[in-house]
């Protein structure tokens, strides 16, 4: 039925393409037939029978050996000449036979076509430095040309992906770039931030003092840098400006601005976008307030350039031989998730909930969902079903950016029909990667089929999920089960069941690949960059490729410096730049070149600071430590590896106005002979060398002694060795005030420090030192009858608990008060032997006063 | 059953006792004079009651020397100052939790003798020094200080607690010795697992009073940010760039110091660890996870640098007082610039005041701790005889 509507498209299309189509094939047919006998060859020539048979000609190969010419067949030329595709037109007899590229019925002839060199002797059809600017590949740029996926750029996609693997085949390091000088431009200036606050960041600062002043103030208890809500204007304007809070020249990038709308941070309203609003206005009234110049005083810079003078540089060659399903997300918009391998009717995916809301394209090519309705789920995925199950192996290949790892039961990327049916899966699990596997081992139980458990996963301790981005592989095979790769290593964790054949997996009834969850069950929060099905397992050292290949386009950019310090016409900074992600760029390994070969030596070159727009990136500047003098590490030449490397380091430079609007340039402390004036490390002076003020605060004079300081007490006043109740204290120290505030007192503290007071009492009670300690004291038996009595116990407490001998301090109880609580205390635990007690009773009431004692308030408050 | 009433009788009487020790003292007084101010310096500096001659003496003192530094010095004599108040005031630097409630170790017993013998306290920072008991020191254990504690030995008497030099205890090579960071407690809290960024962050907890939350300054150059740290954390580069950079760029600029200490244990079994110092080599644990930033710093040596010398964490008040990065090679040289800052001064001040005091000092008590503090070469007896004699009362 596929087959009969895209006739039935390109008879609407194509005029007259039908009957040609027919012919076409009959030749095909006649092709095959004669190429029985004669089989593939490695000349230059290529024989033309045999090598497409009607599976093939809707299959995506990829070929890693051969000729250039082989190349082509495998990798663009096989996936062209259909009918389908450009092979209905661009064939002789084609609507389009001037340009017979996809010639279908002679290989070598398209090959001979496409490799052509038109008068500026620059290919037509195919970029070799570029394979995205190939004449092919732009055709496509606008809206109307034949295309067999949904969208133009889709068409585009594919065929830079068939062209690539033609030209940078697997194993290679890819086309030489050579580096072009840009257009030329100078730096256009913008608003910079004057030394003395303004006048009108009277707003902002009103607003920062009453809304922030909770935290972002060094003198409070949850004190969060940077202190940007202190009273002195000037203060808090240096705090804002040398952390980037506000941004002139795109002022409706200012962190300060953002917080509130974006992240809902601390709004003192109940609406953020109210508060944001008020900020914002705050923020637009001071930079409204400041002149634009043309170049920061001081600074030496570079001319300009952007990311549209950029020379692409083609990712890594990939392994993509058995790729069967492709993702790139390179839509931009849309609910459409286009499979851009060229392997058959692609499976699409569409998205689910609303753009903005619960999915978000990435500019820098990736969607991120980001509430549990933003998913993705394909209506046919009988190719990937057909395909792996042939195989009986797979792999599932994506590089991904986890929003969190505290997510559990979230599914990446599946074959399911619900959260329960899968054929496979792609799972996080806090900071572990899944895989679920469903097969035809007869060890594992059918419940357990369905949801393709066992499940294999990463080492809980590995925390190998990261909320970064990441290449997460699993492969599987027949005969080697389940492995899970990250970043292009293997975690080591081994498959539970052993491998066994897919021919169980199932399809139709709800089976559909899907991305960031199950058919709505096991949401996944994060980003996905790029996901490939392969229908084979891939192996380490091509997994390991594919990771090196990286993912998102990467351009080089070429900073011209010359004239400056010294340098000589034709020299360039040049630095590889990407989108880094929705909010920066990424700026790696700038590297000083000469396009002219005139090598400048003994120049120097410090302090590289990278510019957006006007002025000098606040935060980021990873170069600003390079100290290099260029010399003998020079290596000749005009390509990307050539020159002098300044720094191997990356740096994350955020985006102002984002990368169609954004220009760059950068900013030298030294380069040559060529000095900045300005002040890059401007000291501290006055108020803001102060450290954070204390903060003293009324407290009472009276306070508690702490747990060892209570048995340390009590070992004082008893005069028993603490070695000797260290059963008991080590049982209930956690019992005792752990801190000396009153406040804090609570009753099962006296319970502790009251046992811990008996313990020690029972040991001097019953201790050699006792008639020491007790000189009046008969333990053998004694009356209690007169108070003279009882003081024979308490005079020595009293002394040692008050200093009555030395005069009891006047903020201890009095001694007199005490004394007659502790006289009514004995009298009252010998009113059965008043007269005579005995003298187990003895002890008893001498360890019991000494305990009320010692337990007191006298010893325990300071 | 004789026995059962025996012990009814006696938690009865001791109920009783109980009661009445709860209620007795509740007219305490605020009334002072020097006797109870010297009360008070003594309650707070040893922990415990006074006896009648030491009170006496004390309350002479305070008269002869209104200081209040020779009664303080008095006090200071009983044991307990040491064994109790000194030591429960250094025991949460020596773990992550940074509790109090943790067995007797090198590292606390090294902070007690140095300030029992007055030696300069910033050498708990870099100097070759240990103090142990009259066992045998053992790398892998910790049995020497728990008998020490199980026993209450007299951390006052030099026999008891020895001062010793940490190199020819423990066999680390004396350029790799950084007071009592590189004892076998700070080293098994501090270096096990992880990045080694722990030491950095509890180092300026414990001694420069400053958590990196207070340090954040985005402003810093963040070319020293190991590989390890996300950019682009759940996919959003302005995290990092507001909030993880801020720390990271000062932070990882100077941990580098760590580069070539390991806490290796076997068996899951931490505590039976011991540390490892390789002096030519680079810990694995600096660079894991390469690939979540591979654009990112790698570490090579040892080398450290200082980047909050500049920016508004000059207010830390580093040696020397340049507002320029000062770099390094190695953690005894870290230490000692971390030392050096006024942020170490003012932070031993502050930690003392409020271990006598209960309290923060205002900024002028603290200039005059500080100040005294510095004069006697950091002898950390001169900052709690100040603090004592500071809150002993009218």
């Amino acid at each position: 039925m596929k087959h009969t509507n895209e006739i039935n498209n390109m008879q609407t299309s194509n005029s007259g393409r039908f009957f040609s189509r027919l012919g076409g094939l009959a030749l095909l047919a006649s092709i095959a037939l004669a190429g029985c006998g004669g089989g593939a060859s490695t000349t230059s020539q290529i024989p033309q029978a045999g090598t497409t048979t009607s599976s093939e000609s809707t299959a995506f190969f990829n070929s890693s050996g051969g000729s250039d010419l082989d190349r082509f067949r495998d990798n663009l030329w096989r996936n062209i000449n259909a009918t389908s595709r450009c092979g209905n037109c661009h064939t002789p007899g084609g609507n389009a036979a001037s340009h017979p590229f996809a010639n279908a019925s002679d290989v070598n002839a398209a090959y001979s076509t496409i490799t052509q060199s038109d008068a500026s002797s620059s290919n037509r059809y195919i970029n070799r430095t570029t394979p995205s600017a190939s004449g092919i590949v732009t055709k496509f740029s606008g809206a109307g040309h034949f295309c067999w996926q949904a969208t133009q750029a889709a068409c585009a996609t594919d065929l830079t992906t068939w062209i690539t693997a033609w030209i940078q085949p697997t194993g290679t390091t890819g086309t030489t770039i050579s580096l072009t000088a840009p257009t030329d431009e100078a730096i256009s200036g913008g608003k910079f931030f004057p030394a003395t606050a303004p006048g009108n960041y009277s707003g902002v600062h009103t607003i920062l003092m009453a809304r922030c002043a909770n935290c972002h103030v060094p003198n409070v208890q949850q004190a969060q840098q940077p202190y940007f809500a202190v009273a002195s204007a000037q203060a808090s304007y240096d705090a804002v400006v040398s952390n980037a809070k506000i941004n002139l020249n795109a002022t409706s990038q200012s962190r300060l601005y953002r917080r509130l709308v974006d992240d809902n941070h601390n709004c003192w309203t109940t609406s953020c976008a109210n508060d944001g609003a008020a900020m914002l206005a705050a923020i637009d009234a001071m930079a409204n307030g400041i002149t634009a110049i043309t170049q920061e005083a001081g600074t030496v810079v570079s001319r300009v350039v952007d990311l549209s003078d950029g020379i692409s540089v083609s990712l890594g060659s990939r392994i993509d031989a058995n790729a069967i399903a492709v993702y790139d997300f390179k839509e931009g918009t849309g609910a459409v998730i286009n499979d851009t391998s060229g392997v058959g009717a692609p499976t699409n995916l569409s998205l689910q909930g609303v753009q903005g809301t619960d999915y978000q394209w990435l500019p820098n090519w990736g969607i991120r969902f980001l509430t549990p309705t933003g998913r993705a789920q394909a209506t046919d995925s009988s190719k990937i079903h057909s395909g792996i199950i042939s195989a009986n192996a797979y792999t599932i290949e994506a590089w991904v950016i986890p929003s969190n790892v505290t997510q559990q039961d979230a599914n990446i990327v599946s074959f399911s029909a619900s959260g329960a049916e899968r054929n496979f899966a792609l799972a996080q699990y806090q900071t572990r990667y899944q895989s679920f596997n469903r097969s035809n081992n007869p060890a594992i139980p059918t419940a357990q089929k369905t949801t393709g458990e066992p499940v294999l996963e990463t080492n809980d301790d590995d925390n190998d999920a990261l909320a970064t981005l990441q290449h997460v592989v699993v492969t599987y095979s027949a005969a080697a089960g389940r492995r899970i790769y990250v970043n292009g290593r293997y975690t080591e964790d081994t498959d539970p069941v052993s491998g066994a054949s897919l021919g169980n997996w199932l399809t139709g009834g709800g089976y559909q690949l899907m991305f960031g969850s199950e058919g709505g069950a096991r949401p996944w929060a994060g980003t996905l960059r790029k996901v490939v099905i392969h229908r084979a397992a891939l192996t380490e050292a091509e997994v390991q490729q594919n990771f090196s290949a990286s993912v998102g386009q990467k351009y080089i950019l070429m900073f011209n410096v010359s004239g400056l310090g010294g340098f000589p016409a034709g020299s360039y900074v040049h630095a590889q730049v990407e989108e880094f992600d929705g909010f920066s760029y990424l700026f790696y390994k700038p590297t000083l070149i000469n396009l002219n070969s005139t090598v400048p030596t003994a120049l120097a070159i410090r302090g590289i600071r990278v510019g957006v727009n006007a002025r000098e990136s606040a935060i980021g500047q990873v170069f600003a430590g390079v100290n290099a003098t260029i010399g003998s590490t020079y290596l000749a030449g005009t390509g990307p590896d050539s020159g002098q490397v300044l720094s191997y380091l990356g740096a994350v430079i955020p985006k102002e106005n984002g990368p169609t609007l954004d220009k760059f340039f950068l900013s030298f402390e030294t380069i040559g002979s060529q000095v900045a004036t300005k002040d890059y490390n401007p000291p501290l002076t006055g108020a803001a060398l102060i450290p954070p003020a204390l903060n003293p605060s009324a407290v009472s004079d009276v306070a508690l002694h702490t747990f060892e300081e209570i048995s340390a007490s009590m070992s004082e006043l008893t005069g028993i060795n603490r070695t000797r109740v260290a059963t008991t204290f080590n049982r209930i120290f956690q019992q005792l005030p752990p801190t000396e505030a009153i406040t804090g007192f609570v009753p099962s503290h006296q319970t502790g420090i009251t046992e811990l007071a008996i313990n020690y009492c029972n040991q001097l009670a019953g201790d050699t030192t006792r008639t020491t300690y007790f000189p009046s004291v008969n333990f053998g038996g004694m009356s209690f009858a007169t108070d003279a009595n009882r003081d024979a116990v308490i005079d020595t407490l009293l002394d040692r608990l008050l200093n009555v001998t030395s005069g009891t301090p006047t903020n201890q109880p009095s001694a007199t008060a005490v004394r007659t609580e502790l006289r009514s205390l004995i009298g009252t635990l010998s009113t059965s032997c008043a007269g005579a007690c005995s003298g187990p009773r003895t002890v008893e009431i001498v360890t019991a006063t000494c305990a009320a004692a010692i337990s007191s308030a006298a010893m325990l408050l300071q | 059953m004789k026995n059962a009433m025996l012990r009814q009788n006696l938690a009865k009487t001791l109920l009783m006792a109980a009661s009445i020790g709860c209620a007795m003292g509740l007219s305490v007084t605020a009334e002072a004079g020097v006797r109870e101010q010297a009360k008070r310096i003594h309650d707070r500096l040893a922990g415990v009651p006074p006896s009648n001659a030491v009170l006496t003496s004390m309350v002479t003192a305070l008269t002869n020397d209104t200081t209040g530094r020779t009664a303080a010095d008095i006090a200071m004599q009983n044991p307990n100052f040491l064994g109790v108040t000194v030591k429960n005031m250094v025991m949460p630097w020596t773990n992550e939790e940074m509790t109090v409630f943790t067995p007797l170790n090198d590292t606390a017993a090294t902070l007690i003798g140095m300030v029992r013998d007055g030696v300069d306290f910033r050498e708990a920072l870099y100097g070759d020094i240990i103090y142990v008991g009259s066992g045998t020191y053992s790398n892998s254990n910790n049995t020497m200080y728990t008998q020490l504690e199980s026993s209450n030995a007299d951390l006052s008497n030099t026999a008891v607690l020895i001062r010793r030099t940490q190199s020819q205890i423990t066999g680390l090579p004396a350029g790799a010795v950084s007071g009592v960071l590189t004892t076998r407690q700070s080293s098994r809290a501090f270096f096990v697992d992880g990045t080694n960024r722990a030491m950095f962050r509890f180092t300026m907890l414990n001694y420069l009073c400053s958590d990196l939350e207070h340090l954040k300054d985005t402003s810093r150059i963040p070319d020293r940010v190991r590989q390890d740290v996300s950019r682009s954390p759940g996919g959003d580069s302005s995290v990092y760039l507001n909030t993880c950079m801020g720390c990271h760029a000062g932070m990882d600029g100077m941990a580098g110091a760590y580069a070539r200490y390991q806490w290796t244990y076997t068996n899951d079994d931490p505590d039976s660890g011991q540390l490892t110092y390789t002096p030519t080599l680079v810990q694995q644990k600096y660079l894991i996870n390469s690939n979540v930033f591979p654009y990112g710093y790698i570490t090579s040596d040892d080398s450290w640098i200082n980047y909050w010398r500049a920016g508004p964490n000059a207010n830390m008040g580093w040696g020397g007082g340049q507002q320029v990065p000062t770099t390094g090679n190695g953690m005894q040289s870290l230490g000692q610039e971390l030392a050096n800052s006024n942020a170490f001064a003012r932070c031993q001040a502050v930690k003392v005041y409020k271990a006598v005091c209960f309290n923060e000092p205002t900024e002028t008590t603290l200039g005059t701790l500080v100040t005294n503090f510095r004069a006697s070469t950091f002898n950390m007896r001169t900052l709690f005889a100040d603090s004592a004699a500071d809150c002993r009362g009218p």
